[in-house]
């Protein structure tokens, strides 16, 4: 049995994938299985799927613990999740990043890793989405299924995209399924998947502040931050009451700015905000300070 | 170019979608809720399309959807729906009326647990809630099952000699978001085979105006209650008949329970839902060693085939029963049932709990329970995956 685990960020396509792969396996007389591990359900929260391929008909339901292969679809989950969990002796990850191999390596030590620039090369092919490319590298390592059929099983998987949209897909998983990987090693254990214990002596479910296992929520955010004029700011706090994250960050009371390793990019500070002193700005937008659109003047009514 | 694959590649939701295309039902009202989403999700894109006729109501809660459900039945309309979960707790105090109204509905459940805390995903507590309720349960393996059950289900719930309510169960995300090949039948096989409801004294049929849902005394309350405890035992006569036709139709065995590797077993495990594909797994792993191990499979949960069970039991030393609910404070409600099946026989029982809230089941974890089972003393329930 073949059995990958795919890692993306809600919106990129991870359960996708999986699927086309199984049904591209399926047109090859395979069976086949596709699931999605749920978590947060929402764009850029990270998610994962998986997909098995065997001779035989599949009965197990349970997640894939060792996977053959780990196929990452988004360079920044390298921190938040560990990819390389239950890797199978001889596997591989394939991390879709511009970075190279050998840095990726460093990062993900005790696994053979493979790294493609599939935003790059879904671009050449005249598109947007990293995933297919990596769809086709990874079946390219493989060796199966054969493009044919995952070009087929794109085809019927997305059967309202146009014409023109499905044969800039199928360039891109061609395009993945030819590529010449970059690939690196570097020793040192492997990574380890802990899970939360809950507390014996605080029944009910009752999660203490520093007990809160604090995710790093900054990574599902998708092109957006908040950002603060600090002179409509009358500083009542309404954003640092509604913000969900507890990125609203303060300095005597304050208000002074994001804490971008944690803010999700859900605007309810933006509609919380009683004098819209904060608008959301492209995420590469250049800020003073913490997350300011003017910094803060002598004085002013945060003196 | 390759050839389309005869086995279409369908999430467990989406299989329940095409049957209840397939079927056509007349009316299905619903509420959103995980993981039964994929199935109303699918559904709704298929009448929007055009690919059923189906009054779809939108209804503003799950006692709204039961309320609704029951009373097109009765009104003569072929009634279908789906539910999860928080969405079953809410209506059930419907569902216990629509078995005594005796309204024919068909219902998947997206088997999820309850609150709290506050979870999505698969266990069996949500059914285990309405197991008293007069309704029929099955429970599938796989997206293949309950594409088959969901076909089964209406000729059931009408059959004149039952007319109660079905509820078919599939695993949350473990089956309803997992995508699986699933051989479809033909829609007019489908149509063929459910033919058309007719409901002997709807509620619609003004010229022969009924009352339905009358107040009961206790001069008759016990009576009406009766007469569902004797519609539920006519239930496995009729499926079994019904199991037969749909053999002929589509191929495919079903019955109450499947026996896997059971006939020379010494171990021996019952479980219902998906982790029953785990367990032949690992059955087969532990035959391959030597070991005489066998499944039984349960479909069939109400009415509890205890008779049967106990004759497919009867020669089995050791018999786990692994289940996905408890009942707080008792012994897991399968095991409970088991028991009373097998009550007086020499078997020994062994009482097991495990997959709640989403928890995995693995393969090597059901391996290991019949590793221990034969040396087990009598005891308490034993918790699989359980950290502590
Ligand atoms: S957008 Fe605003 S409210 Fe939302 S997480 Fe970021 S700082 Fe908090
Ligand atoms: S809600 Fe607006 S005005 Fe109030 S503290 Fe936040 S940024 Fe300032």
């Amino acid at each position: 049995m073949r059995e990958i685990r795919w890692h993306g960020r809600g919106g990129q396509g991870a359960k996708s994938m999986s699927q086309v792969l199984a049904e591209a396996w399926l047109r090859q007389g395979r069976w086949v299985q596709a699931f999605p591990e749920y978590g947060p359900e929402r764009s850029g929260a990270p998610v994962t799927a998986y997909t098995r391929a065997d001779a035989r008909p599949i009965r197990i339901h349970h997640a894939v613990r060792n996977p053959d292969a780990v196929v990452v679809l988004d360079p920044s989950l390298l921190g938040e999740v560990p990819v390389t969990a239950g890797l199978r002796p001889g596997g591989f990850v394939l991390v879709n990043s511009p970075e190279s191999a050998s840095s990726l390596a460093e990062r993900l030590p005790g696994v053979r890793v493979l790294r493609v620039d599939g935003s790059a090369l879904a671009r050449t092919a005249g598109g947007n989405y990293a995933n297919v490319v990596l769809l086709g590298a990874v079946a390219g390592v493989l060796g199966e299924p054969a493009l044919e059929a995952l070009q087929q099983a794109f085809a019927a998987t997305f059967a309202k995209l146009s014409p023109e949209a499905v044969a800039v897909n199928f360039k891109a998983l061609e395009a993945g399924y030819r590529a010449a990987l970059e690939e690196a090693e570097r020793p040192g254990p492997g990574a380890v998947q802990a899970a939360p214990t809950p507390r014996e002596d605080l029944p009910g479910a009752v999660v203490l502040a520093q007990d809160a296992p604090h995710p790093r929520t900054g990574g599902w955010r998708t092109g957006l931050k908040p950002a603060v004029r600090l002179e409509a700011c009358v500083n009542c706090l309404l954003c640092w009451v509604y913000c969900p994250d507890a990125a609203i960050l303060t300095e005597n009371q304050a208000f002074v700015g994001f804490d971008y390793q944690h803010c999700k990019g859900c605007e309810l500070c933006v509609k919380a905000c009683p004098t819209a002193a904060i608008e959301m700005v492209p995420e590469g937008l250049e800020l003073v300070g913490q997350g300011q659109l003017t910094p803060r003047t002598q004085g002013g009514r945060h003196a | 170019m390759l050839e389309a694959p005869a086995l279409s590649l369908l999430t467990g939701g989406e299989a329940v979608a095409v049957a209840v295309r397939q079927i056509d039902p007349d009316v299905f009202p619903v509420y959103p809720i995980t993981p039964q989403t994929p199935i109303i999700q699918s559904f709704a894109q298929m009448v929007a399309d055009g690919q059923a006729r189906t009054e779809i109501i939108n209804v503003e809660s799950e006692h709204s959807a039961m309320s609704a459900a029951a009373a097109a039945a009765l009104a003569g309309a072929r009634t279908l729906t789906a539910t999860s979960s928080q969405g079953l707790a809410l209506m059930v105090e419907v569902v216990y009326i629509a078995a005594s109204l005796r309204a024919p509905v068909v219902m998947a459940v997206g088997n999820r647990a309850l609150s709290g805390p506050i979870n999505i995903h698969a266990d069996h507590s949500d059914a285990m809630l309405a197991r008293d309720t007069g309704w029929v349960q099955l429970f599938a393996e796989n997206a293949q099952e309950a594409y088959d059950l969901m076909l089964l289900a209406p000729r059931l719930a009408e059959h004149p000699e039952v007319r109660l309510p079905v509820m078919v169960g599939l695993d949350g995300f473990t089956i309803t978001h997992s995508a699986e090949p699933v051989a479809l039948l033909g829609d007019a096989k489908v149509q063929a085979w459910v033919g058309e409801y007719r409901h002997p004294y709807p509620l619609l049929d003004t010229a022969n105006p009924v009352t339905v849902g009358p107040f009961a005394m206790p001069d008759s309350y016990f009576e009406l209650r009766y007469q569902l405890q004797e519609a539920l035992e006519r239930v496995p006569g009729v499926l079994e008949a019904l199991c037969r036709g749909y053999a002929r139709l589509s191929g495919r065995e079903y019955a109450a329970f499947e026996s896997y590797r059971l006939e020379d077993a010494e171990r021996a495990l019952v479980v219902m839902g998906s982790a029953a594909g785990t367990a032949k797994e690992a059955i087969d792993r532990l035959r391959e060693q030597g070991e005489k191990v066998g499944l039984l499979k349960l479909r069939l949960f109400r009415p509890f085939p205890a008779q049967a069970l106990r004759e497919a039991l009867a020669h089995v030393p050791h018999v786990a029963v692994l289940d996905r609910a408890l009942s707080l404070g008792s012994f897991p409600p399968l095991y409970a049932e088991v028991c009373a099946a097998l009550y007086g026989s020499p078997t020994r029982l062994q009482s097991y709990a495990g997959g709640l809230g989403g928890r995995e089941i693995y393969t090597e974890d059901l391996m290991r329970l019949f590793g221990e089972l034969a040396e087990l003393p009598a005891g308490p329930t034993r918790y699989v995956g359980l950290r502590r």
